[in-house]
């Protein structure tokens, strides 16, 4: 997607020369070349080379969900720079799509590693979300064989053992921009007499958490969380795999009713 | 000792010079003490199996401190909802029952440094909620 975009913009933004480009290297050398006679006795410069590094610099402006975003795409080393330095900072859905836009951009852009292709033409085959950048999700789901589809956030998975309460999968982003794989199965409606139970069924689960969203009002809910770079699709085919049948027993069970 | 824990004891023990952890070995369990910054926190290392999808997961489980009342076991539930790795879980063996957080990894493939990072934040997690539940470090 943002790939596409830089093939549109061959011109670079800036093709000038800072007009009073002398009196600007002029003031740098002044600057590093200050304080120089405080060691007159044991060295003495003799001469200072200046080295003008050429480069470029490109916008790049593209939509992520209804969000308008812009990098910039430039410098020695082809790197993504974000207009608002190291990451959006916005809260909410709005700061997960322009966070989720920023780390597609660093994976398709950045040239180290090189741009992986297979994930670009899933993406644009629809069977992988742009947010999974490693097409870790289609593999394990493909492992697993279960119904998958592609949603706005992620994946939503409908385990043919309890398909009315599926799965989903997102990408989320901690404190620092790192992306966390997020799995997700609503448990049932929260009983307040129950709460003590699911605290304890926590330390038998091999994976997730039983956890009350939205402030304690309404359902339990299974949730885990995990960095999303050291998710193979093996291993969370075995996750999903766990937290399935787990959860399975505790619906089927009625061990939070 | 089990041989994964035995595996996963040397890759700790031959880390601990770059990095501030003791490493107590078990038969079947490590005890791994984490110093951050002036305080330290103790996490349980173990081996779990995961009988539906066939796979061993290690289990990292740390102490934090008494639950008071159910208002405490309500506001567990909701900070599980918002903790980036592992949650808090509830060991009614003790008298009173005691908050402890759990994170479960697959054991399969697991990559070294996901290992650490995940027991850094099990310690840090558990240390933070001892300080709030008890003040001192005992755990």
């Amino acid at each position: 997607m943002a790939l596409a975009m830089c093939e549109q913009s061959r011109t670079p933004l800036n093709t000038w020369m800072p007009p009073d480009l002398a009196s600007i290297v002029q003031a740098r050398i002044d600057r590093e070349t200050d304080g120089f006679d405080a060691h007159s006795q044991t060295e003495r410069p003799t001469a200072v080379r200046v080295t003008l590094f050429g480069s470029y610099i490109y916008s790049v402006e593209f939509d992520c969900g209804q969000e308008p975003e812009r990098v910039y795409v430039g410098g020695l080393n082809n790197s993504i720079f974000s207009a608002r330095g190291n990451g959006p900072k916005k809260k909410g859905l709005l700061g997960l799509i322009s966070k989720l836009g920023y780390h597609v951009v660093n994976a398709i852009g950045n040239i180290k590693p090189p741009v992986d292709k297979t994930y670009l033409q899933a993406v644009h085959a629809n069977s992988v979300h742009i947010g999974d950048t490693r097409c870790v999700v289609p593999a394990a789901i493909e492992i697993i064989r279960q119904e998958c589809r592609i949603t706005e956030r992620g994946y939503e998975i409908r385990p043919d053992t309890n398909p009315k309460f599926p799965i989903e999968l997102e990408i989320d982003f901690n404190a620092s921009g790192m992306p966390l794989l997020c799995i997700r199965r609503n448990l049932g409606v929260a009983e307040r007499q129950q709460f003590g139970r699911a605290l304890q069924l926590n330390r038998q689960l091999s994976f997730g958490r039983i956890c009350l969203l939205n402030e304690g009002e309404g359902a339990f809910c299974l949730l885990d969380r995990r960095q999303y770079k050291h998710v193979s699709s093996g291993q969370l085919a075995k996750i999903l795999t766990g937290l399935i049948a787990e959860s399975d027993k505790i619906i089927s069970f009625q061990m939070l009713q | 000792m089990s041989v994964l824990i035995e595996s996963l004891a040397k890759q700790l023990q031959s880390a601990t010079h770059n990095l501030r952890l003791v490493v107590h070995a078990g038969t079947e369990e490590l005890l791994v003490e984490v110093h951050l910054a002036d305080r330290k926190q103790s996490v349980s290392v173990s081996m779990a199996g995961c009988k539906a999808a066939k796979a061993t997961t290690i289990r990292m489980l740390s102490r934090c401190g008494p639950i008071k009342d159910h208002r405490s076991v309500r506001a567990a539930l909701i900070t599980n909802a918002n903790m980036e790795l592992g949650g808090l879980c509830l060991d009614t063996t003790t008298n009173p029952p005691v908050l402890d957080v759990i994170y479960h990894m697959v054991y399969e493939n697991h990559q070294f440094e996901d290992f650490l990072m995940s027991l850094y934040s099990v310690a840090k997690y558990a240390d933070q909620l001892e300080q709030k539940l008890v003040g001192g470090d005992n755990f």
